[in-house]
């Protein structure tokens, strides 16, 4: 069985992602220079063949920087994702299928944390508990998960009592297996497509936190972090040490995007030719 | 005196009200009863929204019934609880009307197949297999479409997958609900065919649902005419279509088209249209609709009499 061929955009999408994922495992084993230590250059050097994407302030190599951030950004952007999915999408096919007194409990919750503007909410949280990618992935998950949640609600609200439901009570389903066997996974198209927006969200905040400086370890080569470090050089002239960070992030983003359906084309065989 | 034939599924008083707003209730179900015997057809006719397929999701309590009991196979179901309903559920099976809706859209054939057979029967995967291949056989598919997804099949080889699994649970009554009402014409009579060389080989009882009267002149051995959600005529078959006593069943017998030419019928018509089901008064449901209406059937709602031969209607006007 083959699958029917991808659009451009997911193509795209999937080959910068790639790239992304591929830059961050090289990162693991080989940078150009160690990214933590300031000084194997001199400040500020633009763009050149020694330092192919410049130096910032402190005379670290920003390419080596970019490429440790990378796992940064991807890594909490993926777990956050995952487990806002994984809960989020728990919570609303029990709230969906059960109805009733569940349902109103867990949709009130939800409705009442999604009426905090999430980016305010990340911040506050961020602040209270301190940093550290633990913190940073939890709180970014947890702006997430009342998307989820609600897209699973009406989801599986709508499929409850279609037949194929009635079928899988009469073959000797249990109302949990009903629920999340063979309705979540008939649900899942529209929850995957949402994980492309979501992550984009999420890297986008995470690297706003790290610029408001509420990220991470100020060191820490994350892309946020360095943007916030570049940021006085963008007025006189060191435009490099801020550009090539913020360009990482709207590409990481735009693949995010761009990724789009393509999740949920490949979950559903009706959508394989 | 015969002895009496073994009933297997028995609804006494079967009712479903649903709220529709303030202290109005729509009356889906209004007391039904009705009595299926071991390895017998009984056909359950009537228009589209007189409570057929409300009856049979109440009759397992895929609705919740708002009154009355149902019995299967001698055990009350009224009092079961999630697990009790799924052991029950071995013993009845359902066929859908639509088997497009009735199969899950990410679910081979196998796996479809062998969900009853782990859930019901506990058989372990080989044994599953086996079983899958000789059930494929036995509603015309073969081994191979056990791999197929729903939407890789046309309707009538999805409806044979819907029979498949109902089948698989080795239940001894099969409720059919509209089953070939979604299939083209000419797949019709093999699927009626195949229904019934099935009930012979496996003495099922089926109740079959259905608005079409050809089909029930061909399946069934007794016949439950509904409307409004209440019964208002039951009785064998042949006795229903040669002497139907009730104006409602005799308008729509009627109203059936004749694949015969230069036979003349006798149109009963029914004045206006269905009446609201909601919050109905106290009386024969037919009433400002049927010709023969007397002052007494706007009193009470008149209850099933026997007329002879197990044939029974609503009616005394017409026993009178």
């Amino acid at each position: 069985m083959t699958r029917a061929p991808l659009a451009w955009s997911m193509r795209i999408g999937l080959c910068i992602l790639g790239a992304y994922v591929a830059l961050a495992l090289i990162s693991l084993v080989w940078t150009p220079y160690d990214p933590l230590s300031p000084g194997v250059g001199d400040s500020f050097l633009p763009p050149s063949v020694e330092f192919p994407l410049g130096t910032d302030r402190l005379g670290s190599d920003v390419l080596s920087r970019l490429m440790a951030g990378t796992q940064y950004n991807l890594g909490i952007a993926l777990v956050a994702v995952i487990l806002a999915l994984v809960i989020g999408s728990a919570l609303g096919v029990v709230a969906g299928y059960y109805g009733g007194a569940t349902d109103i409990a867990i949709s009130r919750s939800v409705e009442i944390f999604q009426a905090f503007p999430g980016v305010l909410f990340a911040m506050l949280v961020v602040k209270a508990v301190g940093p550290g990618v633990l913190n940073i992935i939890l709180v970014l998950s947890f702006i997430g998960i009342p998307d989820y949640a609600r897209l699973a609600r009406a989801e599986v609200q709508s499929r409850r009592n279609w037949p194929y439901a009635e079928a899988a009570r009469m073959v000797g389903n249990r109302s949990w297996q009903v629920a999340f066997r063979h309705l979540l996974p008939n649900s899942m198209g529209p929850l995957l497509a949402f994980t492309s927006i979501n992550a984009a969200f999420v890297s986008l905040v995470t690297a706003s936190l790290g610029f408001l400086g509420l990220g991470l370890n100020p060191n820490t080569p994350e892309w946020g972090n360095m943007i916030a470090r570049g940021q006085d050089g963008v007025m006189t002239g060191e435009w490099w040490v801020s550009f090539f960070p913020g360009l990482a992030i709207l590409g990481m983003t735009g693949a995010f995007y761009l990724l789009g359906d393509a999740l949920a084309d490949l979950a559903d065989p009706r959508r394989r030719r | 005196m015969r002895a009496e034939p073994y009933v297997v599924l028995r609804t006494s008083g079967l009712t479903k009200l649903y709220p529709v707003g303030g202290s109005r209730r729509l009356v889906a179900l209004s007391g039904v009863d009705i009595d299926l015997a071991e390895g017998e057809t009984l056909a359950l006719v009537g228009e589209s929204g007189s409570g057929k397929s409300t009856f049979a999701r109440c009759a397992l309590r895929l609705v919740e019934p708002s009154d009355g009991d149902v019995l299967i196979n001698g055990r009350s179901i009224r009092s079961l609880g999630a697990l009790g309903l799924a052991e029950l559920y071995g013993e009845v099976q359902m066929v859908f009307q639509d088997p497009n809706a009735s199969l899950n859209p990410r679910m081979t054939v196998r796996q479809v197949v062998h969900e009853p057979l782990r859930l019901h029967l506990r058989m372990p995967f080989a044994k599953r297999e086996k079983r899958a291949i000789e059930l494929m056989e036995m509603v015309g598919l073969t081994p191979a479409h056990l791999d197929r997804y729903p939407h890789e099949l046309s309707g009538g080889q999805r409806q044979r997958v819907g029979i498949a699994r109902a089948l698989a649970a080795e239940p001894n009554i099969v409720i059919l609900d509209e089953p070939t009402a979604s299939l083209d014409v000419s797949v019709r009579g093999q699927m009626l065919e195949l229904l019934k060389r099935l009930q012979a080989e496996l003495k099922l009882a089926y109740l079959f649902i259905s608005h079409d009267l050809q089909v029930v002149r061909h399946m069934a051995d007794r016949v439950a005419v509904m409307y409004l959600g209440g019964i208002v005529e039951s009785g064998r078959t042949e006795d229903v279509f040669a002497r139907p006593l009730h104006p409602y069943t005799r308008a729509l017998l009627s109203a059936a088209p004749v694949a015969r030419w230069g036979v003349k019928r006798q149109r009963l018509r029914l004045a206006g249209e269905i009446p609201s089901p909601i919050d109905p008064p106290d009386a024969c449901r037919l009433v400002g609709r049927c010709p023969m209406q007397q002052p007494a059937c706007t009193t009470r709602r008149p209850p099933l009499i026997d007329a002879g031969g197990g044939h029974a209607v609503a009616c005394p006007v017409v026993l009178a």
